[in-house]
């Protein structure tokens, strides 16, 4: 087995999707191999529903370094939650442009406008 | 034209006017405001008749909660939220579509923790400038879908730029459950803006 096929493996593995001789094929390759072994320990240290629960503080720079670097490896093997924080990142700004960017120069208020709304608030 | 914005130490004298129930400092607060408050909401909706519609209601609504107004914030600064939000619900009634469920709008995970469904990576916006404006107003429309509970934290944070701590203050909660509210908020406005950035998904 190579790494290749091991890390696309690795989602079903974790899943226990996978037949038991294609997990023991995993596991043999795990056990010669420390960049694979590195590759699983990540993979377990936390997982997507962990990493989107607290993606807020990742994104506001809120987490320490330890805990952000579990995060930053997290994302360097999941393709699942890197698309996820792209798209947090767009709507973020998305939605600073929507609100704010409509503002027009002042307007001046028309008088039966300022009228109206004094008349309203006494019926 | 001079400008008839007013300074800090006016606003309180405003406030305490406000509160004493003249008819002159209320429209003393239309004057000095409704300009700024009306290119505000002008600028979110494109007819003029929802623009007044929604200009007027903010004031009512401002009127109505100027007892919750603590000084913390300028009164410019909250009366512009207050005409954001306005201008929002304006846009929702001509919606057809209303106010969403947040919990729908979270991702799903499988007891393991992994995303049920695989997460599409988004196309990048549009470039020309009327993409971009017509992108904006359906920005606008997905925010005006939040329930306030949601909506007015992401306004807060977005247009006032406060903290989780400033946050937690003007919404009454610990900091903890404002950063949770505005997180769900920006995961549902996610989900709703979705389909426009993923090919597949309509």
């Amino acid at each position: 087995m190579s790494c290749t096929v091991l890390k696309s493996a690795a989602h079903d593995y974790f899943l226990e999707l996978l037949p038991p001789q294609e997990v023991a094929r995993i596991d043999a390759h795990v056990a010669t191999c420390s960049e694979c072994t590195e590759f699983m320990r990540v993979c377990r240290e936390l997982s997507c529903r962990e990493f989107i629960e607290f993606l807020n503080e990742y994104v506001d720079l809120e987490l320490e370094p330890r805990r952000r670097a579990v995060f930053d490896r997290h994302l360097g093997i999941c393709p699942d939650c890197t698309a996820y924080l792209d798209s947090y990142r767009k709507t973020m700004q998305l939605s600073v442009t929507a609100l704010k960017g409509g503002v027009l120069p002042q307007q001046p208020i028309p008088e039966e406008l300022v009228r109206a709304i004094l008349a309203a608030r006494l019926s | 034209m001079g400008s008839l914005s007013i300074e800090a130490s006016e606003e309180l004298a405003l406030v305490a006017e406000l509160r004493t129930g003249r008819p002159e400092a209320y429209e003393k607060l239309v004057r000095a405001y409704g300009g700024r408050m009306r290119a505000a909401i002008h600028g979110l909706l494109k007819s003029e008749a929802d623009a007044d519609d929604a200009l007027q209601e903010a004031f009512l609504s401002a009127f109505k909660s100027l007892g919750e107004f603590e000084g913390r914030a300028r009164l410019s600064t909250w009366l512009h939220r207050i005409a954001i939000n306005a201008a929002l619900m304006k846009l929702r009634s001509r919606q057809r579509r209303g106010e969403i469920e947040v919990e729908e709008h979270l991702p799903r995970f499988t007891p393991k923790g992994v995303f049920e469904e695989p997460q599409v990576p988004w196309s990048e916006p549009a470039d020309d400038p009327l993409a971009r404006e017509e992108l904006c107003g359906h920005v606008r429309q997905c925010i005006a879908r939040l329930p306030e509970k949601y909506r007015i934290p992401l306004i807060l944070r977005d247009i006032e730029e406060l903290s989780n701590q400033e946050l937690a203050e003007r919404l009454g909660v610990s900091p903890n459950a404002a950063k949770i509210r505005l997180h769900r908020a920006r995961q549902a406005l996610r989900a709703l803006l979705e389909p426009r950035f993923v090919e597949s998904a309509s």
